[in-house]
């Protein structure tokens, strides 16, 4: 009969990781399944606001997360995606797109990913121009003219990065001013290397077999910029289209209440790994 | 027999230091590109892999767009 463990932990970001943390310190027999490692954290550039790090990068960080997890000998599945989860005969079904697991609890951490613009041509030059995480591709994009589509952090961020190496930035925001942390905004105003473009929608994405422009519509006029690349950094959306019979809000995430305990009882959902955990333990040790 | 493995990355990107590191632990012997301290590296690896995004992986010929563990077992294996 296959194997049933305690606890399947969907996702290996920071809250994948604090709850495998706590699992195995509480001897809770447990399997990490995951497309990556570091999740969202892994692809920001500059952290400067984790405490206890006064600076690190993204990557960085998620080495260190991976380090701390591999101290602990549990299960780690990596490079697979969940595409199901489902309770069976009183316990649940963890499907990936390779294999699948059974458990009796499950703990969805399975976080964000980028939201698209849903524009034309967005498809079409995806990773040809068109970058979705601007600390793993922004040096490719040297000497080049870019546009950072999006106002608040990230976007910011991608900016920052970008204008160390690109001939210029465009950043278009569809608010009237930008949103994200002062301490970047002023940065970024100082470059003059920099445009930044607010009440600004994005229309179509051109170009050939590589971007070579983006159309815009700015205060109700159209325009053309000729940019080489585009940095989308217009937030994140749940990923927990596979957790099918959970409550959900409008957006896709996973309700919980104040010990992360989700609609079904067994399955947990986690931003923050800890407290997860800690209910897993109390959930598994009074079935037992 | 030794395959001829490359790798282009960036010393930024999240993926291709989980590669370096993956094809260090297997002992795997292989070249590698850093696409932002060379120009040229950049226009071979856009080139030869059609897009623009890093880690590409090119093992006898063969290119791997990503870091995709299975592909490059089988390639290896292969």
């Amino acid at each position: 009969m296959k194997r049933i463990y305690d606890l399947i932990i969907i996702g290996a970001g920071p809250a994948g990781i604090t709850a495998a943390v706590y699992a195995a310190r509480k001897k809770i027999d447990t399997l990490v399944v995951s497309k990556d490692i570091g999740g969202q954290a892994a692809l920001s550039g500059d952290i400067q606001n984790y405490t206890g790090y006064q600076f690190i990068s993204g990557p960085e960080l998620a080495e260190k997360f991976e380090e701390h997890m591999r101290k602990f000998n549990f299960d780690i599945r990596e490079n697979e995606g969940v595409t199901k989860l489902v309770a069976k005969q009183n316990n649940f079904l963890v499907k990936t797109d390779k294999n699948s697991y059974r458990a009796k609890t499950v703990i969805v951490a399975s976080g964000k990913k980028s939201r698209e613009l849903g524009v034309s041509g967005e498809k079409e030059f995806k990773n040809k121009g068109l970058v979705y995480c601007a600390t793993c591709d922004a040096p490719l994009f040297s000497e080049d003219d870019v546009a950072v589509i999006g106002g608040g952090n990230s976007a910011l961020d991608a900016a920052l990065q970008l204008m160390k190496i690109a001939n210029h930035v465009y950043i278009i925001n569809i608010a009237d001013h930008l949103t994200g942390d002062e301490i970047m905004q002023e940065k970024i105003k100082k470059s003059k290397k920099v445009s930044i473009l607010n009440n600004s929608q994005v229309i179509e994405i051109l170009g050939d077999n590589f971007v070579n422009a983006i159309r815009i519509e700015k205060d109700k006029k159209e325009e053309t910029l000729a940019v080489q690349g585009i940095f989308v950094e217009i937030g994140l959306i749940p990923n927990s289209d596979f957790a099918v019979d959970l409550n959900k809000t409008k957006i896709g995430e996973i309700k919980v209440n104040n010990k992360n305990e989700t609609n079904i009882p067994g399955i947990f959902a986690a931003g923050e790994g800890a407290k997860a955990t800690l209910s897993v333990f109390h959930y598994l040790s009074s079935r037992k | 027999m030794n395959k001829k493995v490359k790798l282009y990355g960036l010393p930024t990107c999240p993926m291709c230091r989980r590669a370096k590191k993956y094809l260090d632990d297997e002992g795997i012997k292989y070249e590698y590109l850093d696409v932002s301290a060379n120009h040229d590296f950049a226009k071979e690896m856009i080139i030869k892999s059609g897009q623009k995004t890093v880690p590409v992986i090119e093992i006898e010929g063969e290119i791997i767009i990503g870091f995709d563990k299975a592909k490059i077992e089988k390639l290896l294996k292969g």
